[in-house]
């Protein structure tokens, strides 16, 4: 998902540079308006009825990824929604069958949740833990939740690279052939798991040792290089997302 | 790990830092490996049946371990929250997060009771919380006819919304929510399993 670098990449710092991504560059909004905008998304998306805020929604996923100049994975969310929707709208009308119009129906249910995913890719592209972080804190919110969504934030790459290596390693043992998957899947489960708990565990725990050292978790409040500030650029991105949605109702609604 | 040893003599919902970060932890890995599963079922309806019952038994093996690991009051609730949170990102539907919170204070009171020490516990705290995939088809309970005249859906013909009027029945639904708990019983199963036969062996648990 990340479009800097392979999840891999890193793998071998990281344990040092955990929870000190890269500094954000000047086109970053502030998380707290970026994480508005997804759970926004998501309420919209979560209405029985949301077709309505399609075209508002497609337009702000291209505004956000535009924001980062991730012209590819704009370009690759944009091939899947324009395929999705003609596979919702035109292929029923153009082919009435019941096959067909359950097609459309599952492309319809699945445009929403690849609508979300465009704009929570916006988030996870361009917030680095630390800043997350410091967005975090400045909203208020407690310790106990700060801490351990960093802390996940962090290691989502990490199992997500295990997962696929362990996979892989499985692949070409002939281990995880679709007939065994069938015959034996609480083995193959136990296969999998097994060794991608205990890796990630073991970085981990070199984590634990070094975040503690450099004092996460202190109760102790820290201070950011990067103070979170609400910019006027902010600000405009969440009117204009407000327009877009006020726009969706009152044209299509 | 010694922190451990103090939460289980006074209730106090201040965790270590160190419980912090393996609740971190522990919700990456769950929500990796329960969305992988799941993400088999993008394929076709009747696969996500099969993939969901598929996510709740993975999800069962690091939520076991995960018991072993804390044991402190409030970390299931945390847990629920962030891969909740997370689920919500990825287009889960809100209810759904709402619903695994509930349930994962459930679950956690089902735990304090085993003293945070008990397998039988954990396994059931595992049935309890894993009801939450059933989340996502609730609004076919509570409001039944927005749902069935969303577009998409009305689009594919009257027999098509009559079918899914006449085949999720309140029953129906009700059973789906049965299913996950089942296929978390069979997890916490699986899992307790596992965590004798590798982690305690390896020293992880």
């Amino acid at each position: 998902m990340t479009p800097t670098a392979p999840a891999g990449a890193h793998l071998g710092n990281a344990r040092h540079t955990a929870g000190r991504g890269v500094s954000p560059a000047p086109t970053v909004r502030d998380p707290r308006i970026t994480l508005v905008l997804v759970i926004a998304t998501g309420v919209v998306m979560s209405l029985p009825a949301p077709e309505p805020f399609f075209p508002g929604a497609v337009l702000l996923v291209i505004m956000l990824i535009g924001i980062e100049r991730a012209w590819r994975r704009l370009a690759g969310f944009l091939i899947a929604i324009a395929g999705l929707a003609a596979l919702a709208s035109l292929l029923p009308a153009l082919v009435p069958h019941a096959s067909t119009a359950i097609i459309g129906y599952t492309a319809a249910y699945l445009l929403r949740f690849v609508l979300i995913a465009a704009v929570a890719s916006h988030v996870i592209a361009t917030t680095s833990a630390a800043h997350l972080t410091a967005a975090f804190r400045a909203a208020g919110m407690p310790r106990a939740i700060v801490v351990p969504t960093a802390v996940t934030m962090r290691f989502l790459p990490v199992v997500a690279t295990e997962t696929r290596a362990v996979w892989e390693a499985m692949q070409l043992r002939g281990l995880a052939s679709t007939g065994d998957m069938l015959r034996h899947p609480v083995r193959l489960i136990e296969w999998l798991t097994v060794p991608v708990i205990a890796s990630t565990l073991r970085v981990g725990d070199d984590l634990t040792a070094s975040a503690l050292l450099r004092g996460l978790g202190s109760t102790s409040r820290p201070t950011s290089i990067h103070p979170t500030r609400i910019s006027p650029a902010d600000v405009l991105l969440l009117a204009m997302s407000g327009v877009l949605a006020a726009l969706s109702w009152w044209l299509f609604g | 790990m010694t922190s451990t040893e103090s939460s289980s003599r006074s209730f106090s919902l201040r965790m270590s830092a160190r419980d912090l970060i393996s609740i971190g932890i522990f919700a990456a890995l769950y929500f990796v490996l329960s969305l992988a599963a799941s993400l088999i079922g993008i394929i076709n309806p009747p696969m996500m049946i099969v993939s969901t019952g598929l996510a709740i038994i993975i999800g069962a093996i690091p939520f076991m371990l995960f018991l072993t690991r804390v044991r402190h009051p409030g970390m299931i609730t945390l847990f629920a929250i962030i891969s909740g949170a997370l689920y919500v990102l990825t287009g889960t539907l809100l209810i759904g997060l709402i619903l695994m919170v509930g349930l994962a204070l459930i679950a956690e009171l089902i735990v304090w009771a085993g003293r945070y020490r008990s397998t039988t516990a954990g396994i059931l705290a595992y049935t309890v919380f894993s009801i939450w995939f059933f989340g996502p088809i609730l609004p076919l309970l509570y409001a039944r006819d927005d749902y069935l005249s969303m577009p998409g859906l009305t689009s594919a013909g009257p027999e098509y919304v009559a079918g899914v009027d006449a085949l999720f029945t309140t029953p129906v639904i009700l059973a789906v929510g049965v299913g996950c708990a089942v296929c978390g019983l069979i997890g916490g199963l699986l899992g307790a399993r596992v965590l004798r036969k590798h982690f305690v062996r390896a020293g992880l648990a």
